[in-house]
């Protein structure tokens, strides 16, 4: 009895732990279902992921072109800007140079003619006595302190317009040109080698020989002097290349863009003075190149005629 | 007075119009009109020779000619003497050296004294202001300009 008692406990026992046992297998199995689900739903983000991960590649090496493309074109546009800033500082001092030939030509022709007539009107007998009337008549009308008759005076002034229709051009200033003379001086420094300034000037050619009524050897001459003057003697001369005029000064210990100023106000001054003394209205701009531009357009040791 | 374009006075002095413009504006005289003075032409006359060495660079410049005797003469070597009477008709086996001809020394150039001032007597006025005071010095008189100073006082 008791052994069918024990065996009866033992398997009632057994039948126990193999229930629990069951119950343990099947949480582990709903596990691991659990786990592959999670696993499935991973590898579909992943799958996702990378087919992103591949759109975004795509995406990256399609806008590398395209900035490939944009540097490509911006080196173009830079160059054709490098070109057409070039293109037009030449065309500007060409211009320039076509413009003051042609002030240049009827300063020339109207400096002419008035010194012919001006020779014709001295080698007539009574000029003198005409000139001594004229100046006369001008002193006296204009001294305030003598009170002159309104008749006299009208009378006076009808003398004073007579004689000056007959001898204007010995008491008359010299004419100039109507237009104006217009250039723009460009400066720049040139930092490749010797820091050296530059500054340059679309001006016509000088006569050969040149004269008195050459505008173009009076402003080119006043502007070195002005710079003569300002820099000191012994700067290098002015060189003509391409119909421009090119003043270079080494900068020396100075910066070379305070050089630079420093020798375009010179030449500039210069050409102002130079206009102003031949009675002719000047107008000059400025501007300020960049140097890389200025080294493509004033190469040194370039074809050039030094004065 | 004759006025002329710069270019012309620089051609008739045979340096180019900027050498005239240069030399004319570093003494700030250049004129803007370009028409060069009787002034500035005997400026531009006077400096010429001066800007042309500048211009010719490092160069050796010649020494001029002096036109003047110099007041010191080069001291040559004195010859060897040469007998006058050679005793005997000795054979000759090499050719004697040529004698030196040592030109003579040109005179000194007579150099006349200056006069000696001519002072005026004492206490004449000698300008427009006052007379000038003058003590016995050791060399003659002396123009007294600063009265000398009392040590006393």
């Amino acid at each position: 009895m008791g052994l069918l008692k024990d065996f009866l406990r033992i398997e009632a026992d057994r039948r126990g732990a193999l229930a629990a046992l069951r119950l343990e297998a099947q949480s582990h199995r709903l596990q691991i279902e659990e786990i592959g689900a999670e696993a499935k739903r991973k590898r579909d983000e992943v799958a996702m992921i990378e087919e992103w991960l591949h759109r975004l590649a795509e995406d990256v090496a399609r806008t590398e072109e395209q900035l490939l493309e944009i540097e490509s074109r911006r080196e173009d546009h830079d160059r054709e800007a490098h070109e057409r800033k070039i293109e037009a500082v030449r065309s500007s001092l060409e211009n320039d140079r076509t413009d003051g030939h042609r002030i240049s030509e009827d300063f020339r022709r109207l400096r002419s003619a008035f010194e012919i007539e001006r020779a014709r009107l001295l080698a007539e007998a009574d000029t003198g006595r005409m000139m001594d009337n004229f100046f006369q008549i001008e002193a006296f009308l204009k001294d305030t302190g003598t009170p002159i008759p309104d008749a006299a005076r009208k009378a006076l002034m009808k003398e004073r317009q007579d004689l000056m229709g007959r001898i204007g051009p010995l008491v008359a200033p010299p004419p100039a040109p109507e237009g104006v003379f217009k250039a723009t001086v460009v400066y720049s420094a040139l930092e490749e080698g010797e820091p050296t300034a530059v500054v340059a000037v679309g001006l016509p050619d000088e006569a050969e020989p040149s004269g008195a009524h050459d505008l173009a050897a009076l402003l080119l001459y006043g502007s070195y002097a002005s710079v003569v003057e300002k820099i000191g003697p012994g700067v290098p001369r002015p060189r003509r290349e391409e119909g421009a005029v090119i003043y270079e000064q080494p900068a020396g210990s100075r910066a070379p863009d305070e050089a630079a100023l420093d020798l375009f106000l010179a030449v500039k001054g210069g050409l102002e003075k130079a206009a102003a003394a031949a009675g002719v209205p000047c107008e000059l701009t400025g501007v300020f190149l960049e140097p890389e531009i200025a080294s493509a357009v004033f190469p040194r040791g370039g074809e050039t005629r030094r004065f | 007075m004759a006025v002329k374009w710069i270019g012309d006075a620089a051609q008739e002095l045979g340096i180019t119009p900027l050498d005239a413009v240069e030399i004319l504006a570093s003494r700030q005289e250049y004129p803007m009109n370009g028409l060069v003075d009787e002034d500035r032409f005997k400026t531009l006359r006077l400096m010429r020779s001066g800007k042309r060495l500048e211009a010719s660079a490092s160069q050796a410049i010649p020494v001029p000619e002096r036109h003047a005797s110099p007041m010191t003469v080069p001291v040559s070597a004195p010859a060897p003497p040469v007998p006058e009477h050679p005793p005997f008709a000795a054979p000759v086996f090499a050719a004697p050296p040529a004698p030196v001809v040592v030109a003579p020394p040109p005179p000194p150039a007579h150099v006349t004294p200056a006069p000696p001032p001519v002072r005026p007597p004492v206490g004449e006025a000698t300008s427009v202001t006052a007379p000038l005071q003058t003590i016995p010095g050791r060399d003659g008189e002396r123009t007294v300009i600063l009265s000398p100073v009392d040590p006393k006082s």
